[in-house]
């Protein structure tokens, strides 16, 4: 009997070692970054967990180096307005998918689906030269338009609004409520954390962008925060320190909204997945 | 006489209703659809017809005149030996990033149900850190991490252990390797939260009834646990071929850019360089035809065996 009690222990202990050590992978190159980024240069390249002397030299060295002010700014804009359009369009045409039949559905769903399967590498160049004839290149709308059209966000939204049910809208249809205002105000409430983890995602997504912006900016000042690590990378590749200033500046705000909604944004990926 | 009033009301409803319907069924709905359909059709399959068109023509991106060519730029990347090489390093990436980011996964989730859900949470939430970070950033801090001389890994061993480990971004036999990891690293949350979920959503009655039949853990993971897994794996394995080559570009752009000797190039870094490093438009729209009809054609295979295997399931 007690051998059985202590294997079990046993076991129980290895299990919560394995995924403790697990951890300690994951998170140690962040707390190592955060760490770096506070060191004075004669610490850097110390073994110490903690900055002896924590200074803010670093970050004074990237703000002198970059104007990472104006692309702190830039990404944030981004990826707002990216949310926001990716948003009502997959809100939009996700809601005619639940609340018609109409002909040619099918047809148009299998459209959005195949986006999926067309990797952006493929339509870049097009794109590209696209952006050039219209003179959007360095541009906001060059910027953040492209990155709309995609079928994620409806595919998505489409299996949370199926859940939806029905007799809701046949209550609104019969108290004569308009296609909008039943989006609006019956369809739009319930779906608030649906709708809010997808925000959520978009944004961190659009946050990390790189490849778009790397094409379609020209110069330092109205570029996102990730191509200037890039530039800064390359320019300064020894300048520890530093990089890891600009690393942390550029990974905090995701850092604090996963921190604030790590719970719906797990369960808004499992979602989106397992169907 | 109240069932009657109800079947009357019941008739209206339903009349309101089919009117409401039949009302809507004009234009409305495609109203909703127009914003999405004008902005995939613009910028996502109107450019893909171009890529073809485009690949037939020797041109490049900082304008000059086209010349029609054929099919002489598919030709010529067929012959180049860093396509072959990339072609080859992206089937490693392949393999690589579906064994660390989907096979290890399923042997955490394993573990993770077996814990207290107050610590699954706590667990799930710092394994799942590294998905939300952006590559860029991944990449800077493993290079930071992984420097030869000042790096914490590389003083660590040394000091430690007395080992001196090689210079792993810049060995032509380990860069490949380091960037599996680094990618895996950054990715394997998102198979570790979905496998997760299923094993938890897994009915306890069955579990319960096979353990009191006496089956083994390994024979409830054999007959239970992997047999309802299959389609999430399967998909997860899809979307690995699909995806890993995308995943592994921001660190090969940052890490090695393609190098030490082209042994982590791949496909899309190829593509890249053709298009915006040496502008050859032809070459890299010759390049991306040819990724497409082979990860195409591989997805189309995938879900029409996915397929299958669903309906066996069931």
């Amino acid at each position: 009997m007690t051998t059985k009690t202590l294997e079990h222990v046993l076991r129980g202990t290895g299990r919560h070692i394995v995924l403790i050590g697990l951890c300690v992978v994951v998170i140690f190159p962040v707390f190592w970054a955060i760490v770096t980024s506070f060191k004075p240069a004669n610490e850097v390249f110390s073994l110490s967990l903690f900055a002896s002397h924590p200074s803010l030299e670093n970050y004074r060295d990237v703000f002198a180096a970059l104007p990472l002010g104006r692309m702190l700014i830039n990404t944030f804009c981004m990826a707002v307005l990216v949310t926001l359009g990716v948003l009502i369009v997959s809100i939009c045409a996700a809601y005619a998918f639940m609340r018609w039949e109409f002909c040619g559905k099918n047809a148009l769903f299998l459209l959005f689906l195949g986006t999926l399967l067309i990797p952006v590498q493929v339509t870049i160049i097009p794109n590209y030269l696209t952006l050039a004839q219209l003179g959007w290149l360095n541009t906001l709308p060059g910027l953040t338009i492209p990155q709309l059209a995609t079928g994620l966000g409806i595919f998505y939204l489409r299996q949370q609004f199926n859940n939806f049910p029905k007799e809701v809208l046949d209550a609104g249809v019969i108290d004569g409520a308009g296609p909008l205002r039943m989006l609006w105000s019956v369809v739009l409430p319930n779906m608030r954390s649906v709708l809010a983890a997808l925000a959520i995602i978009l944004f961190i997504q659009t946050w990390n962008e790189y490849f778009w912006p790397l094409l379609v900016t020209r110069g330092l000042s109205s570029t996102t925060i990730q191509v200037g690590l890039q530039v800064f990378l390359q320019e300064n590749s020894n300048a520890w320190g530093a990089l890891m200033a600009a690393s942390v500046l550029s990974l905090m705000p995701v850092l604090v909204l996963y921190v604030l909604a790590q719970r719906q944004i797990i369960a808004a990926f499992v979602r989106s997945g397992i169907q | 006489m109240l069932a009657q009033e109800m079947r009357q009301v019941n008739r209206e409803h339903e009349n309101v209703r089919r009117q409401a319907l039949r009302q809507r069924r004009s234009v409305a709905p495609y109203l909703f659809l127009l914003p999405g359909v004008i902005l995939v059709i613009v910028w996502v399959y109107y450019p893909f017809l171009q890529t073809f068109w485009l690949s037939l023509f020797h041109g490049n991106l900082v304008g000059g005149p086209a010349r029609f060519v054929g099919l002489q730029n598919y030709r010529l990347m067929l012959q180049l030996p860093e396509f072959q090489q990339a072609l080859q390093n992206t089937v490693i990436y392949i393999f690589g990033i579906s064994v660390c980011a989907v096979i290890i996964p399923l042997c955490i989730a394993l573990l993770l149900v077996k814990v207290s859900p107050l610590m699954q949470r706590i667990y799930q939430g710092f394994l799942f850190l590294p998905v939300m970070l952006a590559p860029i950033v991944v990449s800077i801090i493993w290079f930071w991490l992984l420097n030869p001389v000042q790096g914490v890994c590389s003083q660590l061993l040394s000091h430690l252990l007395g080992w001196n480990i090689p210079d792993l971004l810049n060995d032509p036999t380990t860069a490949i390797w380091t960037i599996i990891g680094i990618t895996s690293w950054q990715m394997f949350g998102v198979s570790l939260s979905l496998i997760f979920a299923v094993i938890i959503g897994i009915n306890r009655q069955y579990l319960d009834a096979a353990r009191i039949d006496g089956a083994s853990e390994w024979q409830i993971f054999c007959y239970i646990t992997l047999p309802l897994l299959t389609p999430l794996l399967s998909f997860l394995l899809l979307y690995t071929v699909l995806f890993a080559g995308q995943w592994a570009f921001g660190p090969i752009n940052v890490l090695t850019q393609g190098g030490p000797g082209n042994t982590t190039t791949n496909i899309y870094y190829l593509l890249y360089q053709f298009g915006f490093v040496f502008f050859n438009t032809g070459e890299a729209s010759a390049l991306a035809v040819m990724l497409f009809l082979v990860l195409g054609s591989g997805a189309i295979i995938e879900v029409y065996m996915l397929d299958r295997k669903v309906h066996y399931d069931n």
